[in-house]
Parts: C-alpha cells; sequence; structure tokens
C-alpha cells in the first residue's frame, strides 16, 4: 500500500524504520529526476548543491503544515543517504566515460558540502567520487562519525536536527563532526600539496 | 549506534579521537609539545597533525553552526517542466487557454493550498508602466472581501511576465452553462444576483470592473455558488476591443456599454458595470447578448451606437416574466443616467422579483415606449409619420374647400398610404432578420418611390405639389447610411420623374413647363449628390477614429 509522504515522514519521526523504505523509492526517482537535471548541463562553473535539491523535494512531496521540523529532519536524513548515492553513481558513470585520469568532478558546489570540508580559501572542488570512498572508510572505522558526516554533507541538517535523528546530544554530534570533518578534510588533500 | 569498529583500525581510530578532543583544548604553542608527549607511531602523529591543521582552518563558528539553509525556493531548474516555475508553487496543469494568456491550476507550498494561477502575455502590455497598473488594479481587487469575489492571493512577475494567483474555484462559468443548458432560469438569476451585491461591495471601495460578461462568472460545481472573476483588466488590456482575461477574443462586444465602445474611458463608471451585470441577465432571457453587432456594415457601427436598439426580452420571448422584462431593460438603458443608479439598487430589484415583491423598474411611460419603439424601427416611423402628415395635409386642404374633392384621387391616396405603411413595415420586419440587408433596403426604397409615383400620377401628374416628396425621399434615403442606397433613390425618383413626363407628353395632357421640370430634376440630382457625399465623408471619418482609439487605449 503505497501512503503518502507526508504520512510516511510522520511515521519516521515518530520511530517506525520501515517507513524509512518505503521513503527511498520515492526519493529516488525525485532526486535522481532534479541531480540529472542540475548536473545535466556542461556549463564550467557548474554547481550544485544537493541540500537545495533535498528541500525542494521535501516541499514537493510532504504537506509541511502536518510535519514539524523534526520530521523534516528525518525525512533529510534519509534524502541524504539517497542524495549521496545519486550523486556518486552519476560522477562515477561520467568518471567511467572520460578518456585520462581526470577523474575528478566539478559536481560539488559551494555550500554546504565544500563550505563544511574545505578551507574557505581553497578553490579546488570536492571529489565526490573520493569523498564517497572515505566516507565508506570512515564508516568501517566508527559508523555513527560517518552517519554524522552523510547528514550534514549531503543532508545539509543542522546539529540540532542530527542530534534529533540519531538520537544523541547535541555535544555528542559537535564533537563527532568536528573529528569527522577533520579526519575528511586532512585526507582529501588537493592534488597540489 | 556502535561506536567501536570491528575492523582492524578501529581502535586506533578511537585513540585518534580521544587524542583529537584532548588537543583542541590545548594551546597551539604548547602542542608540539604535546603530540611528542603521547609518543604516537609516526603514522598516527601524521594524522593527528594534519586533522588539527585542517581543524584549525575551521572557524569555530562551523562546528557550532547550522548548515545555512537553502532558501524556500529551490533554485529554478527549468528545462524539462514545460510549466513556468514559480516560488512557492507547483504548477500542476494548464485549465483555460485564451488570447489573452493562460489559466492553470497550482499548489501554493506556503500556505498550502490549491490556487488557480493566470498568466497573461506580455505581448498585451505595451509598456512596464502598464503591467504595473495592472498588477496595481489586481491587488487593490484583492481588497475585497465578499463571498462572490474571487480573492486574489498575490500578484507578481515571473521572468518578467505577470501573473495573479488567486483562489481555485471548482466551476463553470455562467456562458457554458447557459450555453449548454445546464442552470434553470431563477438559478442563474439568484447567481447573478449573488454578483451583484458583490460588485456593490466593490464599488463601495472605488474598484470598477468593466468587464463584466457570463464567462467572468464561475459557479461552483458543489455549492453553486457565484463567483465573479477578473477585475479590472480590460482597462489595461485595451479594453474597447473587447480582450479579456479569460481568453474571449473579440467578438461581439455585446455585454459592453455604448460608453466603453465608443471608447470614452473616461465616462466609465459603476453604471458601467450595472450595464454588463444587465447585459448578463439579458443573455440568461433571452440566450444572446443584447447586441450583436454584424460588421457587413461599418455605418451600421455608427446608426448603433446612436440607437442602440436592444429589443425587450419580452419580445424574443414571452414567456419571461414582465418583473424581469423590466429590470433587464432598465439596466441596459443607452444613457447611464437612465439605468440604476448603482449595482446595490440592482441587486435589490432582483431580490424583489425572487421574492415575488413589485420591482422598482417601470415600464416606460408612454411617450418614451414610442420614443423607444420609432427608435426601434427608424425607417417605418419615418414613412408613418410622411404618410400621416400627407393625410393631414391633404384632408385639411379638401375640407376646407382649397382643393376640389376627387373620389379616386382620394381613394388612391389613401390605398397608397396603407401600401407605404405595409411596405415599411414588411421590410423593417425583414430587416430584423440577419443577411442580405443591402437587398431589403432597396426594395424598400424603391417599393417607396414607386408609391410615391403612383399617387403623383394619380394626381395632377407634372403638377402635383407632390413632386418634392420625392427629393424628400432621397434627402430620407441618406439616413441609411449607405451610398449606394442614395444612388438607387435617385437614380429612381429621376427616371420617375422622366417616365412620367415622357407619358404626359406622349399621351397628351397640359403642356408641360420644361424649364421646371429639368430644374427639379437637377434638384433632386443635387440632393443625391451631397447625401452621398456627406455619407461618404463621415463612414471615412469614423474608420479613422475607431483606429486612433484603439491605438490610445492599447498605449
Amino acid at each position: 500500500m503505497t501512503r503518502d509522504p507526508t504520512q510516511i515522514t510522520l511515521s519516521l519521526s515518530q520511530g517506525d524504520r520501515k517507513a524509512a523504505s518505503d521513503l527511498l523509492p520515492l526519493l529516488y526517482d525525485e532526486l535522481h529526476a532534479l541531480a540529472v537535471r542540475s548536473l545535466g548541463r556542461e556549463r564550467p562553473d557548474h554547481t550544485l548543491q544537493p541540500t537545495a535539491l533535498i528541500n525542494e523535494v521535501y516541499l514537493r512531496l510532504v504537506d509541511q503544515t502536518r510535519v514539524d521540523w523534526q520530521g523534516k529532519a528525518h525525512f533529510c536524513a534519509v534524502a541524504a543517504t539517497m542524495m549521496r548515492r545519486v550523486l556518486v553513481d552519476h560522477a562515477r558513470h561520467h568518471a567511467a566515460e572520460k578518456r585520462g585520469g581526470q577523474n575528478r568532478q566539478r559536481v560539488m558546489g559551494d555550500l554546504p558540502l565544500d563550505h563544511l570540508l574545505t578551507a574557505p580559501d581553497s578553490s579546488s572542488p570536492v571529489d565526490v567520487i573520493m569523498l564517497d570512498d572515505l566516507m565508506e572508510q570512515l564508516g568501517k572505522l566508527n559508523s555513527r562519525q560517518a552517519q554524522i558526516a552523510e547528514l550534514r554533507c549531503f543532508g545539509g541538517l543542522t546539529i540540532a536536527e542530527t542530534a534529533s535523528v540519531l538520537g544523541v546530544s547535541q555535544a555528542t554530534v559537535k564533537n563527532d563532526w568536528r573529528f569527522a570533518r577533520a579526519w575528511l578534510a586532512s585526507q582529501l588533500k588537493p592534488e597540489d600539496e | 549506534m556502535s561506536h567501536s569498529g570491528e575492523t582492524p583500525g578501529a581502535e586506533d581510530h578511537q585513540r585518534l579521537f580521544q587524542l583529537f578532543e584532548e588537543a583542541s583544548r590545548i594551546d597551539s604553542e604548547q602542542l608540539p609539545a604535546w603530540i611528542r608527549q603521547q609518543q604516537l607511531s609516526s603514522h598516527m602523529e601524521v594524522q593527528l597533525a594534519s586533522m588539527l591543521a585542517a581543524d584549525h582552518q575551521f572557524t569555530d563558528a562551523d562546528a557550532e553552526d547550522d548548515v545555512p539553509r537553502p532558501d524556500r525556493s529551490a533554485p529554478h531548474t527549468s528545462g524539462l517542466n514545460q510549466f513556468p516555475e514559480i516560488p512557492n508553487y507547483r504548477i500542476e496543469k494548464v485549465l483555460d487557454r485564451g488570447g489573452a494568456g493562460i489559466v492553470y491550476q497550482a499548489v501554493q507550498l506556503s500556505p498550502r493550498r490549491p490556487v488557480a494561477i493566470k498568466m497573461l502575455r506580455m505581448g498585451l502590455f505595451s509598456s512596464d508602466s502598464s503591467r504595473q497598473r495592472f498588477l496595481n488594479e489586481a491587488s487593490a481587487a484583492s481588497g475585497i472581501d465578499h463571498p462572490a469575489i474571487v480573492p486574489v492571493y498575490e500578484t507578481g512577475a515571473i521572468r518578467g511576465e505577470p501573473f495573479i494567483s488567486m483562489k481555485l474555484i471548482d466551476g463553470t462559468t455562467l456562458e457554458r452553462m447557459l450555453r449548454e443548458s445546464q442552470i434553470e432560469r431563477n438559478e442563474a438569476v439568484a447567481a447573478l444576483l449573488q454578483v451583484c451585491r458583490g460588485i456593490a461591495v466593490a464599488h463601495a471601495q472605488g474598484i470598477i470592473h468593466r468587464d463584466l460578461k457570463p464567462s467572468n462568472i464561475l459557479i461552483a460545481h458543489q455549492t453553486r455558488t457565484a463567483w465573479v472573476t477578473d477585475f479590472g483588466l480590460a482597462r489595461n488590456l485595451g479594453g474597447s476591443d473587447g480582450l479579456t482575461a479569460t481568453g474571449d477574443t473579440l467578438g461581439t462586444p455585446g455585454y459592453m456599454a455604448p460608453e466603453q465602445l465608443s471608447g470614452a474611458t473616461e465616462s466609465i463608471t459603476a453604471a458601467t458595470d450595472v450595464y454588463g451585470l444587465g447585459a448578463t441577465l439579458y443573455r440568461i432571457l433571452t440566450g444572446v447578448a443584447p447586441i450583436a453587432v454584424a460588421d457587413d456594415n461599418p455605418a451600421g457601427f455608427i446608426d448603433f451606437l446612436r440607437q442602440h436598439e436592444v429589443a425587450a426580452p419580452r419580445e424574443k420571448n414571452s414567456g419571461i416574466p414582465a418583473a424581469l422584462n423590466d429590470i433587464c431593460m432598465r439596466a441596459v438603458e443607452t444613457n447611464p443616467a437612465d439605468r440604476y443608479a448603482s449595482a446595490a439598487e440592482l441587486a435589490d430589484d432582483l431580490q424583489r422579483y425572487l421574492d415575488g415583491e413589485p420591482v422598482q423598474a417601470r415600464p416606460l411611460n408612454r411617450l418614451r415606449r414610442a420614443h423607444r419603439w420609432a427608435r426601434h424601427r427608424p425607417g417605418l416611423a419615418v414613412t408613418i409619420c410622411m404618410v400621416a402628415a400627407f393625410l393631414t395635409f391633404h384632408s385639411t386642404v379638401t375640407l376646407s374647400g382649397l382643393q376640389i374633392h376627387d373620389p379616386i384621387f382620394n381613394f388612391i391616396a389613401v390605398v397608397s398610404c396603407l401600401l407605404a405603411i405595409v411596405n415599411a413595415a414588411f421590410w423593417q420586419h425583414s430587416l430584423r432578420q440577419p443577411g442580405a440587408a443591402d437587398f431589403k433596403l432597396c426594395c424598400w426604397s424603391l417599393g417607396e418611390v414607386l408609391l410615391l409615383s403612383l399617387l403623383i400620377a394619380a394626381g395632377e401628374g407634372l403638377e402635383s405639389r407632390l413632386i418634392p416628396a420625392w427629393a424628400v425621399l432621397i434627402a430620407l434615403s441618406g439616413l441609411r447610411r449607405r451610398p449606394f442606397l442614395v444612388v438607387l433613390v435617385t437614380t429612381a425618383a429621376l427616371a420617375n420623374y422622366g417616365g412620367l413626363w415622357l407619358f404626359h407628353t406622349a399621351f397628351g395632357g397640359p403642356v408641360a413647363n420644361t424649364l421646371q421640370i429639368a430644374s427639379n430634376m437637377l434638384s433632386f440630382a443635387l440632393v443625391g449628390l451631397i447625401q452621398f457625399a456627406v455619407i461618404r465623408q463621415s463612414i471615412v471619418s469614423v474608420e479613422m477614429e475607431s483606429r486612433q482609439t484603439r491605438h490610445s487605449t492599447l498605449a
């Protein structure tokens, strides 16, 4: 039985685990369509804002009058996972097509990912594939830190929202995030060190 | 949410985490010393150092701060979507497409509600000022709070194209419902009453609709309540062309008040809206608009403006109650001062009708009725007047002894007068049906000329006092505003006169005064010529004026 996205989101925020898997197929189509549209253009200064896309999908699918900020946080959490998959799939697909060693994609724009992971004066974009690999690694070492990183980078969740979704304190999230950010940033070195 | 991973390196990772936390509390000056103190493997030392360096580049605010929120409106991602993208709205489908623009069904996202979005084609607005004026006026209309007025939620422009978002009404236009006989007369009148009350409220706030007609009135499917929409658009879209926001293109200007049609925009008042309401009532009662202007005769347009013949609904359908008929006729009076002074008065009278009480609208008094009747039938009225004048003159002259009493002539006179009236009545009636107007007028005029000739021939022939009557007929033919008709009548008169002369000469009679005859004929020809020229002149100037009017209202 397909339920409407608002209902699913409400269930999700009440702790219904199954709701996440109900939401995934809805999200994938929407996010994929949006991302493809955004990524499809071949302008050199093209940037993508993953959290903006998620926000747009959220506005489309969910009746905001019925869902509070925590519900939205849960929605975005699921969306973040999906967003990451979409972007990485896309990047890998394009990387395979490119000849030569340049498999770096200018797909991640300024905010929020670059803002969070690279120094403000760094001009190089984030390599999505590399980021994905690193997050995988991080996940094996500490799953919560990787989750937090995913939620913040791909879902754009705030500290408070992340804490709400994961069911931990904000202090915990802050510490974990700071660490994860430093960890990822130190690994994502630009080519010219 | 496990803290320790199962993979190798997880413990190291945990250690790294602890070190990192501790290190971030230490002064940067003392940091290198502190690291050395920890006695870490070189690998871990390097990693910690680079992490601390990376962390250092981020301001503290980042850890505290929330992710910068993208604003509510997602970036315009156009391309695959064929609908325009308006922030805070999701357009779902097209409801209606017309000459002035498109109406979409949409959902407003915040607050969430269904809306109708009307997007107007840029080409209609020749300047930014007219677009701004339109938006201002639509906004003003949005301030009207009445159950019959469609609420306007927002006006704006997206990429230069103005749009209005308003309440979505699930309904059909009154025009369509009437056309498809989906609404019964009294119900339609009740709906119109609701609209009248709404318009009255708008007038109280100084807003005139200017474009009231059945296609601007919606009847909701569920509740059958009436809504009126599209305020003020007629002014800003070059109103005298008949363009409206619902997309009706120039067809019959049937619902526009005479003062609107003539382009005198400064004289548009609340009475103009009363006309529109009355015209809508007319449509409900008779199935057509009050005026259907045929455009085969541009001169007819002038006539139309002057005479504004509106046949009373009861003439078309005797089943219409007299009260409704009177209300309708009062509302569509040519002269705005003769109409109801306000939409509220019209509403009150409609209410009285629906309640079964006597209405205030009265059939006109006798003189005005006669005047109106004559205006509906100008040709016949003129003929009757002429005949009456002739008969009065003739009987006076005969009875007072100035003329010999000639029974045969009297008989012929009476018969030909009757025939003239019958002829006029017949063709007048025939002209009410559309088509072949020119032919009908020719027959009519020729018939009159012949009857006059008969009368002259039966009387004193070339000596007849009625000979100048031919000149009168020529002059009268000019009233039809058709140059060729003037030519026809002139020719016929001259031919008859000439024929009479020949007949007279051939069959013997008193010697004719040739000079007199020639002089008369010349006069007839001159009268015809002058009429011809005057009509041609006025047609040309009317065309130029209407072209100018059209240009100035679009500016």
